[in-house]
Protein backbone atom coordinates (compact mmCIF):
# COMPACT_ATOMS: atom_id res chain seq x y z
CA UNK A 1 0.00 0.00 0.00
CA UNK A 2 1.00 3.64 -0.50
CA UNK A 3 3.10 2.92 -3.39
CA UNK A 4 2.85 4.17 -6.57
CA UNK A 5 1.37 2.70 -9.56
CA UNK A 6 3.98 1.58 -11.45
CA UNK A 7 4.49 2.05 -15.36
CA UNK A 8 6.90 0.68 -18.09
CA UNK A 9 9.71 3.36 -18.14
CA UNK A 10 10.56 4.45 -22.01
CA UNK A 11 12.64 6.25 -23.99
CA UNK A 12 10.60 8.00 -26.60
CA UNK A 13 11.99 10.09 -28.95
CA UNK A 14 10.06 13.40 -30.49
CA UNK A 15 10.23 14.41 -33.79
CA UNK A 16 10.09 18.31 -32.92
CA UNK A 17 9.14 18.91 -36.61
CA UNK A 18 5.55 17.47 -35.92
CA UNK B 1 20.39 -9.38 -10.60
CA UNK B 2 23.80 -10.62 -11.71
CA UNK B 3 22.52 -10.74 -15.66
CA UNK B 4 21.43 -7.19 -15.37
CA UNK B 5 23.28 -4.54 -17.45
CA UNK B 6 25.09 -2.23 -15.49
CA UNK B 7 24.04 -4.05 -12.14
CA UNK B 8 27.62 -3.48 -10.76
CA UNK B 9 28.84 -0.15 -12.80
CA UNK B 10 27.94 3.51 -11.65
CA UNK B 11 25.63 5.17 -13.84
CA UNK B 12 24.81 9.18 -14.00
CA UNK B 13 23.39 11.46 -16.28
CA UNK B 14 25.23 12.49 -18.84
CA UNK B 15 25.83 16.34 -19.03
CA UNK B 16 25.01 17.00 -22.18
CA UNK B 17 21.85 17.32 -21.99
CA UNK B 18 18.81 20.02 -21.22
CA UNK B 19 15.74 18.87 -19.74
CA UNK B 20 12.62 20.37 -18.49
CA UNK B 21 9.70 18.94 -16.37
CA UNK B 22 6.62 18.74 -18.43
CA UNK B 23 3.14 17.77 -15.96
CA UNK B 24 5.80 14.82 -14.08
CA UNK B 25 7.36 13.66 -17.36
CA UNK B 26 10.82 14.84 -18.42
CA UNK B 27 11.77 15.79 -21.97
CA UNK B 28 15.21 16.61 -22.94
CA UNK B 29 16.97 17.56 -25.09
CA UNK B 30 20.84 16.25 -26.21
CA UNK B 31 23.16 18.33 -26.90
CA UNK B 32 25.41 16.53 -28.27
CA UNK B 33 22.86 14.22 -30.82
CA UNK B 34 20.53 17.15 -31.45
CA UNK B 35 17.82 14.93 -30.26
CA UNK B 36 14.51 15.18 -28.20
CA UNK B 37 13.53 12.49 -26.01
CA UNK B 38 10.53 11.97 -23.53
CA UNK B 39 11.61 9.96 -20.84
CA UNK B 40 7.79 10.02 -19.58
CA UNK B 41 6.80 9.86 -15.98
CA UNK B 42 7.98 6.59 -14.62
CA UNK B 43 11.68 7.36 -16.74
CA UNK B 44 11.52 10.74 -14.68
CA UNK B 45 12.00 9.77 -11.88
CA UNK B 46 14.81 7.48 -12.75
CA UNK B 47 16.48 10.37 -14.22
CA UNK B 48 16.21 11.99 -11.05
CA UNK B 49 17.68 9.15 -9.21
CA UNK B 50 21.11 8.76 -11.34
CA UNK B 51 21.37 12.95 -10.94
CA UNK B 52 24.16 11.37 -8.24
CA UNK B 53 26.14 7.94 -9.70
CA UNK B 54 24.42 4.77 -8.73
CA UNK B 55 24.70 1.26 -9.43
CA UNK B 56 21.15 -0.39 -11.31
CA UNK B 57 21.26 -2.40 -8.47
CA UNK B 58 20.58 0.03 -5.98
CA UNK B 59 18.65 2.11 -8.34
CA UNK B 60 16.50 -0.93 -8.30
CA UNK B 61 16.48 -1.16 -4.77
CA UNK B 62 14.93 2.43 -4.61
CA UNK B 63 12.02 2.44 -7.57
CA UNK B 64 10.86 -1.14 -5.09
CA UNK B 65 10.17 1.16 -2.56
CA UNK B 66 8.43 3.63 -4.28
CA UNK B 67 6.32 1.79 -6.34
CA UNK B 68 4.01 -1.14 -6.71
CA UNK B 69 6.09 -3.28 -9.14
CA UNK B 70 7.46 -7.23 -8.84
CA UNK B 71 11.42 -7.01 -8.35
CA UNK B 72 11.58 -9.48 -11.81
CA UNK B 73 9.67 -7.10 -13.78
CA UNK B 74 11.64 -3.81 -12.21
CA UNK B 75 14.58 -5.42 -13.18
CA UNK B 76 13.54 -6.39 -16.49
CA UNK B 77 12.16 -3.24 -17.42
CA UNK B 78 14.79 -0.86 -16.13
CA UNK B 79 17.66 -3.18 -17.74
CA UNK B 80 15.69 -2.09 -20.93
CA UNK B 81 15.68 1.30 -19.88
CA UNK B 82 19.02 1.62 -18.87
CA UNK B 83 20.11 -0.06 -22.02
CA UNK B 84 18.58 2.50 -24.23
CA UNK B 85 19.60 5.51 -22.59
CA UNK B 86 23.35 3.99 -22.95
CA UNK B 87 22.58 2.95 -27.02
CA UNK B 88 21.16 7.30 -26.84
CA UNK B 89 24.26 8.05 -24.85
CA UNK B 90 22.33 9.88 -22.18
CA UNK B 91 24.45 8.04 -19.50
CA UNK B 92 27.05 7.87 -18.40
CA UNK B 93 28.83 4.73 -16.97
CA UNK B 94 31.79 3.44 -15.05
CA UNK B 95 33.27 0.41 -14.39
CA UNK B 96 33.36 -0.37 -10.75
CA UNK B 97 35.59 -3.56 -11.19
CA UNK B 98 38.42 -1.62 -12.54
CA UNK B 99 38.58 0.41 -9.22
CA UNK B 100 38.86 -2.13 -6.82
Amino acid sequence: TNKKEWQVPTVEMLDVSE
Amino acid sequence: MTNVYLAEQQITQSPDSIVSDMNGEKVMFSIASGKYYNLGLIGGRIWELIATPTTARELVEKLLQEYNVSRTACEEQVDAFLRRLHQESLIEVRNLEAHR
